[in-house]
């Protein structure tokens, strides 16, 4: 760069001189008209080369932003961040590649932890879980004692559930749900609602359905289940008797919405989509599903609204 | 029956063995590869209960040469892995079903019982108890001799009853066994009762005895008399 520079203001130095003596044999001998010239000439091919210089870095410091955010630090690969010419900003260059190491090492570090936790919680929950079954065998015990083993058979369900919706939902985040695929809505609801066929009977839900044609979306299927038993779980648990669910087709639009009667709520929607934040009246949920719900939607690039007013709670989704 | 189970955790194969006991199955036991290994190749089993991860192999591995040995022999994968692509994973090659830790050992039981069934012993297909008569080929139930007709879940509880018979069952595993594990489980308690009401009394409209006893607290017991 310097010598790009140097270079320059040479040949403008001499094409300066050259000038002045021309202009010197037509007995142009005023240096007050060519020098100012002269400065002029010079800060204006500097300025040009400055603001050309800038653009580049600017360029190139963008590309290298760029290259950050969406940086795939699942890989173990570490030129991530390539070399850039910018040479004053060298320091920034490694101290960035070293911050994007430290991240990377910290995200398989965390990915394997997650792995682990899963796995050394589930041997010892299905120990405890067998000893139980065990131990209800037994002749010997007395009716009270069936209770506070079935409590503890609860207590261990829950623990089990938890488990499993966290590690779920970190898969999701460490976007282990890659694969697209073709999906018909229409297929997955009436799975979903066979699945609750018992709780919607036994609440008398009116279950209404309009949708004219198959509604099909691109995205993973592992996550197109889940998130579509668990709208519809949250819409048949979240109830009253008597009650309603209906599905309709979005017009204009590929999308759903699916209303729900249910009770009053409280806590603000915002609220609601956070982990472990559980309505008043519902202390058998562990209040994930909202979380699962709304991360599954971020992932798959689906658009999500969810409002509730007076008891009635309207979700709709856009893909 | 014949059953291997290889697993390295020394405490839940001593817990299922003990499950095991009085159901007069021989069984045996690997704590890894190696042991899986040299049993594997010197016996014949009906059904192999195979833990993925062993301290010194993989135990796909272990799949694999049972499946080439004789491919009538029974695996059932017992995995602390419950994602899906884990489980068409090991089905894919070649196990015969996949059991996510924590699994209710009743459940294991219908798994086992299940997967023996459909591989080994053809034609044979009849399970009795009594009067009770089931014929899982065509899902066909008879009481003294008489066809009754059951809902899909009515006859799944039924067989689920009778695979575990004379064992305590847990509400949990009875609602896990019929509505998978996305339901929560205290909503489907209500459902496993009315169930359980319509099959007594189908049974018992064909001169059948009520064998489906309540365990206060805890669940139920199908069995000839109520307390033992």
């Amino acid at each position: 760069m310097i010598a790009v520079i140097l270079v320059v203001s040479q040949l403008l130095l001499i094409f300066t001189m050259f000038l002045y003596d021309w202009f010197s044999a037509f007995s142009f001998k005023n240096n007050w008209v060519v020098l100012p010239l002269f400065f002029v000439v010079e800060i204006a091919a500097l300025l040009i080369y400055e603001k050309l210089n800038t653009n580049r870095i600017k360029l190139s410091f963008g590309r290298f932003i760029k290259q950050i955010k969406k940086g795939n630090y699942e890989s173990e690969e570490s030129h991530i961040i390539q070399k850039y010419d910018f040479v004053n900003i060298t320091d920034i260059q490694i101290e960035l590649s070293q911050l994007v190491g430290q991240i990377q090492a910290d995200y398989s570090e965390q990915k394997r932890y997650i792995e682990n936790v899963s796995h050394e919680l589930m041997t010892p929950i299905a120990i405890i879980r067998g000893k139980l079954e065990l131990l209800i065998q037994s002749p010997n015990i007395e009716k009270n004692d069936f209770i506070l083993i079935n409590d503890m058979m609860l207590k261990l369900d829950r623990l089990t559930r938890v488990n499993q919706s966290l590690v779920l939902l970190s898969k999701i985040d460490y976007n282990h749900y890659q694969d697209k695929s073709v999906i018909s809505f229409n297929d997955i609801l009436n799975e979903t609602l066979d699945l609750f066929e018992d709780q919607i009977r036994v609440d008398e839900l009116s279950v209404r359905k309009d949708i004219k044609e198959d509604i099909q979306f691109n995205m993973n299927e592992n996550l197109a289940y889940l998130l579509i038993k668990n709208i519809i779980k949250n819409a048949v648990i979240h109830n009253v008797s008597k009650g309603y669910i209906r599905i309709n087709e979005l017009s204009n639009e590929n999308g759903i919405q699916i209303i729900n009667s249910g009770l009053v709520v409280d806590t603000s929607t915002d609220r609601l989509f956070e982990r472990f934040e559980v309505g008043a009246n519902n202390s058998d949920s562990i209040g994930l599903g909202l979380s699962i719900i709304s991360r599954i939607c971020e992932v798959s690039g689906i658009q999500l609204s969810y409002e509730h007013a007076k008891g009635e709670h309207r979700i709709e989704i856009r893909f | 029956m014949k059953l291997l189970i290889v697993e390295d955790d020394v405490e839940l194969l001593r817990t299922v063995l003990k499950y095991f006991d009085s159901f007069g199955y021989v069984i045996e036991k690997a704590k890894n590869y190696r042991e899986g290994f040299n049993k594997i190749s010197s016996f014949e089993y009906d059904c192999i209960l195979l833990d993925l991860n062993l301290p010194d192999g993989d135990g796909i591995g272990l799949l694999e040469i049972i499946k080439q040995k004789n491919k009538t022999t029974g695996v059932i994968i017992l995995s602390a892995n419950s994602s899906i692509e884990t489980k068409v994973a090991g089905l894919e090659i070649g196990a015969d079903d996949y059991l996510t830790k924590p699994f209710h050992l009743s459940e294991l039981n219908a798994r086992i019982k299940s997967v023996v069934r459909r591989n080994k012993y053809e034609g044979d297909n009849l399970i009795s108890f009594n009067e009770i008569n089931v014929d899982t080929a065509g899902q066909e139930v008879k009481v003294n001799g008489k066809s009754i007709k059951l809902t899909k879940k009515e006859y799944e509880l039924l067989l689920y009853l009778l695979i575990n018979k004379n064992r305590v069952l847990t509400k949990q595993s009875i609602s896990e066994h019929i509505w998978g594990d996305f339901i929560d489980r205290s909503d489907s308690y209500d459902f496993i009762y009315s169930h359980l009401k319509n099959l007594r009394k189908k049974i018992l409209e064909k001169g059948g005895k009520d064998y489906i006893h309540t365990i206060y607290g805890i669940g139920y017991k199908f069995s000839e008399r109520e307390t033992e």
